[in-house]
């Protein structure tokens, strides 16, 4: 660029130049764009136009879609808990008394065993909201559980809570978790 | 879908501007945070970028368009914003890349002979003419006039060399440096000087008729 083009655009950017006919012509041509910009338009807030903004985050992945219903409706829960405990029972009993926490390796269900399961389904349950998450917690047959949708693809504040719990990222977004008590 | 509003979130409330510290707390929170800050982006950006990009792209769907993938783009991106400029530029950034992005898909751009007899008598006409002082129309109809002429030669330079006059447009309106239309083109420095001295001779071109009416009087054509 030689000195004519920079003064060019330093006179079409608005700044100071020393007076020449590239100058003027510069000034003259922002003056023209400047004043052919249309006043201010207003856009009041359009709840279509929002809603066609979620619905494309939701189908670019940028947002998860709205909480799918949990898998495990009503009686069915308590029932599938009561066999796992039976199960496991026996199991359990022979244990050493664990670190606070330990992890199945069930493939749907992530099991985590703690001192005190409703304080760490607590915790569990607070990160993941403050990751934006819904998540929902229960307590059946005294098993704490927490059901989640996560969003998909995992979102990095998500991907920092399973991390820092050491649960494997689930690959349909559905994250089922069981906590016992270890005593 | 439900606009059901979060005010335990602050900037998702009606009324209450998205600040840049907010942008980034929602960016790092995902999921429901996004959802609330991306309504109220459009809240609160949605008309200005709609009138840059419409200033643009001359076509109201097009814009609307524009400016909702631009939003998209900035949460896809959010991690990369440092706070160290306000919101509005860094998101205006995105658009102008979008807008040329666009431009570039309709490849419209018409070959430029530079060297051509015409364009060097236009530019010499021009340099002629501007020796004198810048134009002040002195009444309403000299300044319609003028404006028209104006709009006319625009929308021609626009339909023929779309990219350059969006660049110019910009230096204008933002005042954009030889290293942030560089930045926006992602040209080296050198080819970036060569771009501003194409959009010069370009818009003497396409402008010349306005040119000639701005700066020879009311007796030009």
């Amino acid at each position: 660029m030689n000195f004519d083009d920079q003064t060019w655009l330093d006179a079409l950017a608005g700044r100071d130049t020393a007076p020449s006919a590239i100058a003027r012509e510069a000034l003259a041509l922002r003056a023209a764009l400047r004043n052919g910009e249309p006043s201010v338009i207003t856009h009041p807030p359009d709840q279509a136009r929002e809603d066609a903004l979620i619905a494309r985050a939701v189908s670019e992945g940028v947002i998860a879609g709205h909480a799918r219903p949990r898998r495990w409706p009503g009686w069915q829960l308590p029932l599938a808990a009561s066999v796992l405990l039976a199960v496991g029972a026996g199991v359990f009993m022979q244990l050493q008394p664990p670190a606070p926490i330990e992890r199945g390796d069930e493939e749907v269900i992530v099991h985590l065993v703690a001192a005190d399961p409703a304080a760490l389904k607590r915790d569990i349950l607070a990160e993941l909201r403050a990751a934006g998450v819904s998540a929902t917690g229960y307590e059946a047959l005294g098993v704490h559980g927490i059901d989640a949708d996560l969003p998909m693809p995992l979102t990095p504040a998500v991907i920092r809570v399973l991390a820092a719990r050491g649960i494997a990222e689930p690959r349909d977004g559905v994250l089922r978790i069981e906590i016992r008590g270890s005593r | 879908m439900n606009a059901t509003f979060d005010c335990t979130l602050l900037y998702a409330c009606p009324g209450v501007p998205l600040d840049k510290n907010e942008f980034m707390r929602a960016c790092r929170e995902g999921g429901a945070s996004i959802e609330q800050a991306l309504r109220q982006l459009d809240r609160q950006f949605f008309a200005t970028l709609y009138a840059r990009a419409h200033r643009t792209l001359r076509n109201a769907d097009a814009a609307r368009d524009l400016v909702q993938e631009t939003f998209i783009k900035v949460w896809q991106r959010c991690s990369t914003f440092q706070g160290s400029s306000e919101l509005l530029p860094w998101i205006d950034a995105i658009l102008r890349h979008a807008v040329l992005d666009r431009l570039r898909r309709t490849g419209r751009e018409v070959p430029f002979d530079e060297a051509g007899a015409m364009n060097t008598q236009v530019s010499n006409r021009i340099v002629e003419l501007s020796q004198r002082d810048v134009p002040t129309p002195d009444d309403d109809a000299r300044r319609e006039q003028l404006a028209d002429c104006f709009r006319r030669c625009w929308i021609r330079f626009e339909t023929a060399a779309p990219e350059h006059a969006a660049v110019i447009s910009w230096i204008a309106n933002d005042g954009l440096s030889h290293d942030e239309v560089g930045a926006l083109l992602e040209r080296s420095p050198g080819a970036t000087r060569e771009f501003i001295s194409q959009c010069r001779k370009r818009a003497r071109v396409y402008l010349a008729e306005w040119y000639e009416l701005a700066f020879g009087g009311k007796d030009s054509p």
